[in-house]
């Protein structure tokens, strides 16, 4: 039994290959407004708000939203809606207060990655925080971006037939294609697009099989008959309860977020893009729930969704409900979710190499003309795809397992270093050094160690312990100062 | 309506709502009017 079966059919993979090859066509449309470094990271801070909320929206949901999510709505019932609401309430205030001080404080020339602001505001000359935070940056987002190439690679390899490999090294060319030709802009109007295909298909899905069920009063009344705890919010206790809502603190750290804050035309409009952007987080997330919990009501045997996988649903659903067409299109906003989450943690990963280390570090921020390093920055982004490539392909259970510390280790140092530096003047230089490493320290021993025994998620107690360090640290050292 | 599907009910339907809601009132705090509108 194969999901992706219907695909054999040459309309759905006619359809299916347009919203891959798309984005390509995007680039080429964007190439002429990549002039310079600044246009290439953070699209010459020109974005419009449209686009900065769909982008900041789609860069943040992997494939976990499509497959993920509707499959633990599938398995556990409404409760999954926790998993969606801190991630979903976090992003709507960090548009407006994160987004709008981060894009204010970042409008001088010289800031175009979130550790050029880093090392702006705290007035750090020997570029300490740079190095630590390209580490901590560098190694989980090509963690990141590998372990979504490799989820690319896979669906790839059982849509159409491919090795793992084709699929893996397909996925890195289908983003590197435009992302080389237009940077950052190509990266976030592909982001929108991509939303789009998302949007069509956790709407029109989950609205379909409710209409087929006869409505949402007979879909709780056939989940009730199934089993009465899917209908229980609180089913699955307390502490998973707080775990879930806790995913939403990784938010703030996650720098292919919040360079898309940087990229906005006027910090007010950040308002506009909190409406538009929480919109479609909430279109988004509420329609991938009503996947699993509608696809459990029609399909209540595991045995009838591939490998008993309940992320298959959503594939599953899609199959039985469409046509052809839609097939290909729904199917294609897998993908869009995956591919629009790597190509903006793979610029990330370009800019903290080229810019952060290269030019800022190494070359003591005169690396040469914009065209000179407009030609470096596409060639590391080429190196810096190609490692994650072969990470992909060769070294799955690395990757798997520094991606466990990814979201966590990102949202509990780098995080905490955003809000305290955007909001505590007191917040200094050795404050947000300790910020970093505790973060990230707390986050892997956390995870190794205590989360069995505790049943708590690690971002939770690491970013506590980023922020008491952090400002412990500062105060103690404007003591000594003092 | 049973009893065990209002729970179900106000985190399916009705906190979506008030999520939006929320993200309206709190985009338009302290919002800037234009000039000569009170």
């Amino acid at each position: 039994m194969n999901a992706y079966a219907g695909l054999a059919n040459p309309l759905a993979l006619a359809v299916f290959a347009a919203t891959l090859l798309l984005p390509i066509a995007v680039g080429l449309w964007t190439v002429r407004r990549t002039r310079s470094q600044s246009d290439f990271y953070v699209g010459g801070r020109s974005m419009g708000r449209f686009v900065v909320a769909l982008s900041a929206v789609s860069s943040g949901r992997s494939s976990w939203l499509v497959l993920g999510l509707s499959g633990m709505a599938y398995t556990r019932g409404v409760g999954a809606v926790w998993a969606v609401v801190g991630y979903v309430l976090v992003e709507l205030f960090q548009f407006i207060l994160i987004g709008r001080r981060l894009r204010e404080q970042s409008a001088g020339s010289a800031v175009i990655t979130i550790l050029d602001w880093m090392e702006a505001r705290f007035a750090d000359r020997r570029h300490v925080l740079r190095i630590t935070g390209a580490a901590i940056i560098a190694v989980f987002l090509t963690a990141y971006v590998a372990a979504q190439l490799n989820a690319g690679g896979k669906a790839l390899s059982a849509a159409l037939g491919w090795s793992v490999w084709t699929g893996v090294a397909v996925s890195a060319v289908l983003i590197l294609a435009y992302m080389l030709l237009g940077g950052f802009v190509a990266v976030a109007f592909n982001d929108v697009v991509r939303a789009v295909i998302m949007l069509i298909g956790l709407v029109a899905l989950p609205v379909f099989a409710i209409a087929r069920l006869g409505g949402e009063r007979e879909l709780l009344v056939q989940l009730q008959a199934l089993d009465p705890a899917l209908l229980d919010p609180l089913a699955l206790g307390f502490g998973a309860l707080v775990g879930f809502v806790g995913i939403g603190l990784g938010s703030p750290g996650q720098p292919h977020i919040l360079v898309r804050y940087m990229s906005i035309d006027d910090p007010d409009r950040l308002r506009d893009s909190a409406v538009i952007g929480t919109i479609t987080n909430v279109v988004l997330a509420w329609g991938a729930l009503h996947v699993g919990l509608v696809g459990r009501a029609l399909i209540p045997s595991l045995d009838a969704l591939p490998g008993r996988d309940p992320e298959m649903v959503y594939l599953v659903l899609t199959g039985e409900l469409f046509g052809p067409a839609m097939f290909g299109l729904l199917v294609g906003g897998v993908f869009a979710a995956i591919l629009s989450t790597a190509d903006s943690q793979l610029l990330v990963v370009g800019s903290t190499i080229g810019r952060d280390l290269y030019e800022m570090v190494l070359r003591g921020g005169e690396a040469g003309g914009e065209r000179e390093m407009l030609r470096l920055n596409r060639a590391v982004l080429v190196a810096a795809g190609a490692v994650a490539v072969v990470l992909a392909a060769t070294a799955q259970d690395l990757v798997f397992w520094l991606v466990l510390f990814a979201w966590g280790g990102l949202g509990a140092s780098i995080g905490s270093v955003v809000i305290l530096g955007l909001f505590w003047p007191r917040y200094e230089r050795w404050g947000a050094l300790a910020s970093l490493v505790t973060g990230s320290a707390v986050t892997v021993v956390w995870r190794v160690w205590l989360k069995a025994p505790t049943g708590v998620y690690e971002l939770i107690p690491a970013f506590g312990a980023a922020l008491l360090a952090g400002a412990l640290t500062s105060l103690l050292c404007r003591r000594r100062g003092a | 309506m049973s009893g065990i599907m209002m729970p179900a009910l106000l985190v399916l339907v009705v906190l979506p709502v008030a999520i939006i809601a929320l993200a309206l009132a709190v985009a338009n705090y302290g919002r800037r009017r234009p000039e000569g509108r009170r």
